[in-house]
């Protein structure tokens, strides 16, 4: 039989819901009291002084006490918990549970819009068993008093239907059963005529002959339309309850029960939020009945009628769609999961979104952009942020506008990254530490390497002016061109194309010189895995988006674990990264100084030839993000990488919480006093001495007086650039 | 009795985050300060945060129980709280060694060396995860390197000389609770060596020695020429 063959494979219909990361509560963590409100109020938690049930919580002061709901997490089973929870500013100071124990817990992720967006039914699988029982007296109470007795049609309810419906002249009343709703809704087309209705009810009878009224009650809580979204259908009673009062089924009160029942006979007519006095008289009619029927006393139910609607605003229930992180999403995706499974099989997805980070990124590129394009839009931008020790990417903006989908140019534009190779040159040069300290002498002087084939290539600095003989450490900090190309060509062309291969950037035997000063192209996600490379102390891990997926019946298919590979030398890298501290004091980069007090972070400025991209890629203790600013024709944005890209970073990582640069140096690593200028180290004692990191056996002669003379020209002081 | 007091230390970085909550506040700064010769900041393992010592008790609890899965899951998610945690690390290679993840594994440990700072004790287990990574892996004489990096951490058989006689063992072990845990730590985390050699020897002489003269060396050679001694391949 037809009916039975499709109902008992029933597989419902459940797009793969995406989430973003949960918000993890433990001590320590880093964020605020009202970041962690604004998640709790999203996640449908109410405000109450009463936190003795699931999804509530109460605010005194500095400390939050907080009932989570149970969540069934790819790792686990977590149960609801009452738990206290302090802050100091932006942080959490403590979370306690009732009984005074230390607790780490997780509140709910937020979820986001659908990898396959598109005209589509929705809908969030409740069991019966887990249903309110009032629910289901409600639902019966109103739509099929028979419904525990009949055999799945009521021939007087039809008949009476159909008289009313001739004597009309049109269709007005419904008369199904329960049963045959639900064959309406699974298996045959809108139209009314009598000869559905027969085929109809033919099939309600067989579907009560095969199954119990259990089952047939189970299917019809979630597959019932209620409301629509855009282009998502609302069904079932558990997206229904999230989409209409943002809370999980088991948490509705008495009248959103009602409500939510009273629409089944027309969710666009009973729209509360479109007609709020239609809904609300649907409601109480509803609770009349439940009075007149015993089903609830009556002086619940007066107390209901007086009750609003409790329907939140659109907005709290509006999926965000972060389109430039979900096409990241989609990309993981498909490489392990079939697009078929990601539509309809109900999977859910956890991401490492965070919603925090993600926010503040749309915003400084947006509100920077806005500001230096002076009222135009020409300007466009990308930002990428991630996780340097564990490879979770946070956010992903691939448009001035973040909400717009589209072009992605985070993922897709491929832009010269100009300056922001150079780390990979200076690199080279200090894995070598018998040849290269931070103090090395380099000659920042005019450079021309004519090889046949190739135009003569005759790099200038920006600005125009050689500086002479710097130290090594200067070359980066301040960006000269002319001293990395020397440093380039004197270490070999194959030599830093290894340091690129092993960063993955690219092949090694492939660079040709110009490549020395980032005429290489790279999207705005590449620069990111490089930069996570330097931030992460030469340990490359992949970047990821996903957390873990879990089928339909909980069971987890995949999870994200922590894996690394090193792919430089922790202690090159340390002294590269020292030198990227620096060029944020007082490089390129010294703007931060001021946009960023007290914050310790490493980074590079980009700019590429006629100003026509803006790159700055930084990182502090636990972050690295990136940053391009530029046009999408390609011409000149006018913009250098401190002047553009730089401003964004530093207005987005100013959004979110300090994570000191760690300083742990790596074995092998030793600091001394020194004078770059000269090249010495100097006595211990010397006043206002620079301390850099030399790799152990590398540290220069020691002056023996704190004004040394230079080891490179006798004239030169300390200042002179 | 030096060599007493830092069997204590010892215990303290393997089994160090048992859960007894914070050691102290956050500090940064503070571990500089107590300056390389002082063996306890060198194998200390600072727990300042109570979420990470739970997580660290799962992982511990899985692990004995060879839930090793279970150990990762518990370790991977301290070490979202606290990435800069080298025991963290140690230990996460150390499971994936168990899974036969030979080449995590070596890399796991050579992140928790980048991190060490002057841990020695630390380093030196590390360095024979990886010897014991590349032995089972295949590579002998990676894996020799590797001994032989251990080894130098070790100060050397040459240093020996203070080591402690077995019967002294019991007047340690009956420091208690702490020092069980410790036992059974030692001898599960890794391959036994560790244990044996930690146990065999006066560390806490040797380390002095050791970082004395290294101390010693960085500040009479001030030279430019000379080989470098990064302690990683």
């Amino acid at each position: 039989m037809r009916v039975r063959a499709q109902f008992g494979q029933t597989q419902w219909r459940v797009p793969a819901h995406v989430y973003t990361r949960p918000l993890e509560i433990h001590d320590g963590r880093d964020i605020g009291r009202m970041a962690v409100l604004g998640h709790l109020q999203a996640a449908g938690y109410r405000r109450s002084a009463d936190t003795s049930r699931p999804g509530r919580y109460h605010v005194d002061g500095d400390t939050v006490e907080l009932h989570t709901r149970p969540f069934a997490w790819p790792d686990g089973e977590e149960s609801a918990r009452r738990l206290t929870v302090r802050f100091d500013g932006d942080r959490i100071t403590r979370v306690d549970t009732a009984h005074g124990r230390p607790a780490l817990a997780r509140i709910e992720p937020e979820r986001m819009g659908s990898v396959y967006p598109g005209r589509r039914e929705d809908r969030v699988l409740v069991r019966l068993e887990d249903t309110p029982p009032l629910l289901t007296e409600t639902l019966i109470a109103v739509e099929d008093q028979d419904f525990h007795s009949h055999a799945g049609v009521q021939p007087t309810a039809i008949l009476r239907a159909a008289l009313a419906n001739l004597r009309a002249g049109r269709t007005v009343q419904g008369g199904s059963t329960l049963t045959q709703q639900l064959v309406k809704n699974f298996f045959l087309s809108n139209e009314q005529t009598l000869g559905r209705k027969f085929t109809e009810a033919l099939m309600a009878l067989s579907l009560e002959w095969h199954y119990s009224k259990d089952q047939i009650l189970g299917a019809y809580l979630n597959e019932i339309y209620l409301g629509q979204d855009g282009e998502r259908s609302i069904h079932g009673f558990g997206l229904g309850a999230r989409f209409w009062f943002n809370r999980p089924l088991g948490e509705l009160d008495l009248p959103g029960i009602a409500l939510l029942v009273g629409m089944v006979k027309g969710p666009s007519y009973y729209d509360p939020r479109a007609h709020p006095e239609r809904a609300r008289q649907r409601r109480n009619t509803v609770l009349r009945l439940l009075a007149r029927t015993d089903t609830v006393e009556r002086e619940r139910v007066e107390a209901a009628m007086d009750a609003p609607l409790g329907v939140v605003d659109r907005d709290t229930v509006r999926l965000q769609t972060y389109p430039a992180y979900l096409d990241l999403v989609r990309r993981e995706l498909a490489r392990n999961y079939d697009e078929a499974d990601l539509r309809e099989a109900g999977l859910r997805i956890f991401t490492h979104l965070d919603p925090v980070v993600q926010r503040a990124a749309e915003q400084a590129l947006e509100q920077r952009l806005d500001q230096l394009d002076e009222g135009g839009d020409r300007l466009q931008g990308a930002a990428v942020v991630a996780e340097h020790d564990n490879g979770a990417v946070r956010a992903v903006v691939g448009d001035r506008q973040g909400s717009r989908s589209g072009y992605n140019r985070a993922l897709s534009t491929n832009r010269s990254v100009g300056s922001l190779i150079k780390p990979a040159v200076y690199y080279t040069a200090l894995e070598q530490p018998e040849r290269y300290t931070l103090v090395t002498p380099l000659r920042d002087e005019p450079v021309r390497v004519e090889r046949t084939g190739s135009p003569v290539w005759e790099p200038k600095n920006y600005g125009g002016e050689f500086h002479g003989k710097v130290p090594l450490i200067d070359g980066l900090v301040h960006s000269y061109n002319a001293a990395t190309a020397r440093l380039g060509m004197e270490l070999g062309l194959p030599a830093v194309g290894r340091t690129l291969q092993r960063l993955r950037i690219r092949e090694a035997d492939s660079l040709v010189p110009a490549d020395l000063l980032g005429s290489t192209s790279l999207s705005p996600l590449e620069v990111t895995r490089m930069y996570q490379t330097f931030a992460a102390g030469g340990f490359d891990t992949p970047l990821s988006t996903i957390a873990a997926v879990q089928a339909g019946n909980g069971e987890t298919l995949s999870e994200d674990s922590i894996d690394v590979r090193r792919a430089l030398d922790p202690a090159p890298t340390y002294l590269l990264n020292t030198a990227m501290e620096r060029v944020t004091r007082e490089g390129t980069g010294r703007a931060l100084r001021h946009l960023l007090p007290g914050r310790r972070v490493a980074g590079k400025t980009g700019t590429t030839d006629d100003l026509r991209d803006s790159w700055f890629a930084g990182f502090d203790g636990r972050r690295v993000g990136v940053v391009w600013v530029g046009r999408d024709d390609n011409r000149p944005a006018g913009l250098t990488g401190s002047a553009g890209a730089l401003r964004v970073w530093a207005d987005m990582m100013g959004e979110l919480s300090v994570v000191q640069r760690r300083s742990t140096p790596p074995p092998g690593i030793v600091e001394v006093p020194v004078d770059p200028a000269s090249g010495y180290s100097l006595p211990d004692d010397c006043d206002e001495a620079l301390r850099l990191p030399f790799i152990e056996g590398s540290v220069p002669e020691r002056a023996r007086r704190c004004e040394p003379g230079s080891l490179w020209d006798a004239g030169r002081s300390r200042n002179a650039r | 009795m030096k060599s007493r007091v830092c069997t204590l230390w010892i215990i303290l970085l393997l089994a160090g985050c048992a859960g007894t909550g914070p050691s102290r506040d956050a500090d940064d700064t503070a571990p500089a300060d107590q300056g390389p010769l002082d063996p306890e900041a060198s194998v200390r393992h600072e727990v300042d945060n109570r979420a990470v010592a739970m997580l660290w008790d799962q992982a511990e609890e899985a692990r004995r129980e060879n839930r090793t899965g279970d150990a990762i899951e518990a370790l991977e998610r301290a070490l979202r709280v606290a990435p800069e945690d080298p025991v963290l690390w140690s230990r996460l290679a150390e499971m994936r060694l168990r899974e036969e993840d030979f080449a995590v594994a070596e890399n796991l440990a050579a992140k928790s060396n980048a991190l060490a700072g002057d841990q020695r004790l630390l380093r030196y287990r590390n360095w024979l995860l990886i010897a014991e990574a590349r032995k089972r892996r295949g590579d002998e004489e990676g894996a020799r390197k590797a001994r032989d990096k251990a080894e130098g951490l070790r100060g050397g058989q040459a240093e020996g000389g203070s080591g402690r006689t077995e019967g002294e063992l019991p007047a340690v072990v009956r420091q208690g609770d702490a020092l069980e845990r410790s036992a059974t730590v030692a001898t599960a985390m890794s391959p036994q060596v560790i244990a044996e050699r930690v146990e065999a020897r006066g560390l806490a002489a040797q380390i002095r020695e050791r970082l004395d003269r290294e101390a010693f060396v960085v500040r009479a050679r001030p030279t430019l020429t000379s080989n470098r001694a990064s302690d990683d391949r």
